[in-house]
């Protein structure tokens, strides 16, 4: 170690400084940060919860999300199949907002793109993927594992509304999302329906949206809306359609009668499903109804269950059933009528017993149920209530026991009947149904006809033609053709107008023949005069006839081909617009020809 | 073996003039020295070298969790994105069979910074407990990570000029995500305590118990 003589060396500088040292700022910040985002981790950290779903149709780990109002608020974390490998089980996370959320009836589906008759939905996930959507449902108890649903709920927790099951006996067109319909309006939804075992009715269960709820009360009618409704009946015909999207996919509508009192509803309700308006608005609950027997001397043929049972045309009840009944003391059957008559027609208040006593007071005046012919088209009966002063009032409304063949086992009280009058009206149908079945055959002769067959393979050589050009043109191009083409075009245009030519000429000789032979015919005629005026005027008229058809015939003929008439002047408005169709396609042609790619990028 | 320090000098960085350490002054390493010829400032040794180095590696180990728990950035494509970490961006990379990529990204993003940090911990431990083991080795660590440590800013380079230029809306876009910035504060806090980081702290140690070497 060498000693250096340091005496040589300036001495360096010294400014004093006292600085307290802020390094020590940078790693608490760093460890404030740290510490806010394991906080911010562990705050937005969610719960898990297992969903099931019978597949897994695009949902991927780690990132399908779940969505509830198109808002994010979870993500699928893990995919894996049941044991038994029947389902897929999904674990996922909900974001701490809606775990706070979940109940046990929340619900899970998978939303996908969905094309129905009411619409298309989930598009959006066409370039995004699928995703689950949530309906959290009221807040509960949440559920460590979740049922998914294989279809979007229809109805979501926060669509209020009211659950209704209604009673049919065939489900028809209607089918879950089939709209439900008041006065027109779309209110609500079949969310479901199911076989009930014990009696093979079906039950509907839908959902009316609030406000429209309220307007069904405890004597609302439902009614199937499905298809088109036909009504012919002595009143005329009358069709009622609910909507295009009920026709498509059936639809239930309601209503409410405002002449009869009803109660607000509580609880889920069941309701009858009736098969169409008309049932629905004539048919009354059972316990509004009367039930009597009529036991008719008269052919019951056009009478059926449902047929009408009127009092100076006002509409009182209604034909429940027609059975065979055999008589006690002989063996004679006789035909028993079961008829329902409506209380309310009868009691201004609608109660049973003052209806009942209204009744017999009529029988006893001579009330009577008399057959009437309703319709001389289709032969249709109903029944009709007269007072008949004559009739001794022997049979009041009485119970009695009868022995019906069929099984049924009721037994209501006789309503006395009287025979039909016998009408000038009452003959048969049959002679219009024939007039109309001769007319139909014309009908359907004249569409089988060979002129119509010919047109209909003229047609069908002109539009093979128009094709065979079609593709003519594509095949070959359109420039280098075009002109052959045009010309040729223009040729045809010649021939045809020489070919009106030729048929003018012949039409003229036509002319002169019919001439030549009224002529020959006035002169038959004269020699023929002795054979009677009568004859003589008939064969004028008939040749002047022929010689005005023939007139006419050359008329319309002039008119169909003359140089100046409609079809010249649309086949060359025809030529003009297929030739410019060319130019057209040949400029096209050119300028794909240059740029191929202007097909997909434009010019 | 001696230090110039040991000998009461001082040498400038900058013109290499050796100069004498003032006389009188109670903390010399605190004192505004300058030299003598350039005037530029010089030290002896830098100033509260250990502790500056331990609150910045101290920081930057605390970073290091988010920078790597936390998605770096989102890349949407077609509406559709999610968040990628590091991690996660080089096993997609390894997925999709781009190896060199992976491994690029995996040594400059994940490899490199952690080496950094745990052999600028080492050295800092070997100082606090005066070990004699290997100066010279000590040294050359010591100059690689001051050398290798600007290169991890790649992965943020990357991410910015991603940010910048694919900002197409819904078809394809790049957003950076909270771990991007603790990422890069990592790299910029190794990169200052490799800077304060005084290499001749080691050789003190070893004057009061001079090794073979």
């Amino acid at each position: 170690m060498t000693e250096l003589n340091t005496s040589t060396y300036p001495s360096a500088l010294v400014n004093p400084k006292s600085r307290f040292s802020l390094i020590w700022i940078i790693p608490i910040t760093a460890a404030l940060i740290g510490g806010w985002l394991t906080y911010k981790y562990y705050s937005e950290r969610g719960t898990f919860i297992t969903i099931i779903f019978d597949n897994a149709a695009g949902i991927e780990k780690n990132k399908t999300p779940i969505r509830y109002k198109d808002v994010q608020v979870g993500k699928v974390k893990k995919l894996s199949l049941t044991s038994d490998l029947k389902k897929v089980k999904i674990t996922a996370e909900i974001y701490p907002d809606m775990a706070e959320n979940l109940g046990n009836n929340t619900r899970f589906w998978v939303v996908s793109p969905r094309i129905t008759l009411q619409g298309i939905s989930g598009i959006e996930t066409l370039l995004s993927g699928v995703h689950i959507g949530i309906d959290p449902g009221v807040k509960s108890t949440p559920l460590e594992s979740y049922q998914g649903l294989s279809q979007p709920p229809l109805i979501t927790a926060d669509q209020k509304g009211t659950r209704i099951a209604l009673k049919t006996e065939t489900l028809g067109s209607l089918d879950i999302g089939s709209p439900i319909y008041y006065r027109k309006v779309n209110v609500g939804e079949v969310t479901s329906y199911k076989l009930n075992p014990l009696d093979g009715s079906i039950n509907v269960f839908i959902y009316v949206y609030e406000p429209f709820d309220k307007k069904i009360r405890s004597n609302t009618r439902f009614w199937n809306a499905s298809g088109i409704e036909l009504n012919l009946n002595a009143a005329g015909a009358s069709v009622r359609v609910e909507s295009l999207t009920s026709l498509l996919i059936g639809g239930i509508a309601f209503e409410t009668p405002s002449n009869e009192r009803g109660y607000e509803l509580n609880g889920e309700t069941t309701f009858l499903l009736y098969n169409s308006y008309k049932l629905a608005k004539d048919d009354t609950q059972r316990n509004n109804k009367l039930f009597y027997i009529m036991y008719f001397k008269d052919s019951l043929h056009g009478l059926s269950e449902d047929s009408l049972i009127e009092y100076n045309g006002v509409q009182v009840g209604k034909v429940e059933s027609i059975q065979l009944e055999r008589n006690q003391s002989n063996t004679a059957i006789n035909t028993v009528v079961k008829v329902s008559l409506r209380i309310d027609k009868f009691s201004k208040n609608g109660e049973k017993e003052d209806a009942i006593k209204t009744l017999q007071h009529l029988v006893k005046e001579g009330f009577q149920a008399r057959l009437t012919t309703d319709s001389l088209v289709t032969g249709s009966q109903y029944i009709s209530l007269v007072i008949n002063k004559d009739a001794k009032p022997t049979s009041t409304p009485k119970q009695t026991s009868v022995t019906p063949l069929s099984s049924s086992k009721d037994s209501h009280p006789i309503f006395p009947t009287t025979t039909a009058q016998v009408s000038l009206l009452s003959f048969d149908a049959t002679e219009i149904t024939q007039e109309l079945n001769k007319a139909i055959s014309s009908v359907t002769a004249l569409i089988n006809s060979d002129d119509i067959k010919k047109t209909l393979a003229g047609l069908a050589d002109t539009s093979e033609s128009i094709s065979k050009i079609t593709s003519t043109l594509d095949q070959e191009g359109f420039s280098s053709d075009l002109v052959d083409t045009l010309a040729a075009a223009n040729k045809t245009i010649k021939d045809i107008s020489l070919l009106i030519r030729d048929t003018r000429k012949t039409m003229t000789s036509i002319t002169q023949s019919t001439n030549i032979l009224q002529k020959d015919a006035s002169h038959t005629m004269k020699t023929f005069n002795n054979l009677g005026n009568k004859l003589q005027r008939d064969v004028n008229k008939t040749l002047g006839s022929i010689d005005r058809t023939s007139l006419t015939l050359d008329k319309g003929l002039k008119a169909t081909l003359s140089e100046d008439s409609a079809l010249q002047y649309r086949l060359q408005q025809l030529m003009n617009d297929l030739s410019k169709a060319a130019r057209s396609f040949s400029v096209l042609a050119d300028t794909i020809q240059r740029k191929p790619n202007s097909i997909l990028l434009g010019k | 073996m001696s230090t110039a320090r040991q000998h009461g000098l001082i040498a400038c960085h900058f013109c290499d003039t050796l100069s004498q350490l003032p006389e009188g002054v109670n903390d010399i390493d605190d004192a505004d020295l300058h030299c003598p010829c350039c005037q530029s400032a010089i030290q002896s040794r830098i100033s509260k070298s250990l502790s500056k180095t331990w609150a910045l590696l101290i920081a930057a180990v605390i970073l290091y969790i988010p920078a790597n728990t936390l998605p770096i950035m989102t890349v949407t494509l077609w509406g559709d994105g999610q968040p990628d970490t590091i991690m996660s961006g080089v096993i997609h990379l390894m997925d999709g069979g781009m190896w060199p990529l992976a491994l690029l990204i995996f040594i400059a993003s994940i490899f490199i910074p952690m080496l950094k940090l745990i052999i600028l911990i080492g050295l800092m431990l070997s100082i606090h407990f005066k070990s004699n083991w290997k100066p010279r080795d000590r040294t050359v660590l010591y100059r690689i990570t001051e050398f290798v440590g600007r290169w991890s800013m790649v992965d943020v380079f990357v991410i910015g000029i991603l940010v910048m230029l694919v900002q197409f809306g819904n078809t394809a876009s790049v957003t950076p995500d909270i771990g991007a910035l603790s990422f890069a504060s990592v790299v910029i806090l190794t990169m200052f305590s490799a800077h304060t980081f005084d290499p001749r702290l080691i050789w003190d140690n070893l004057t009061s118990e001079p090794s073979s070497n």
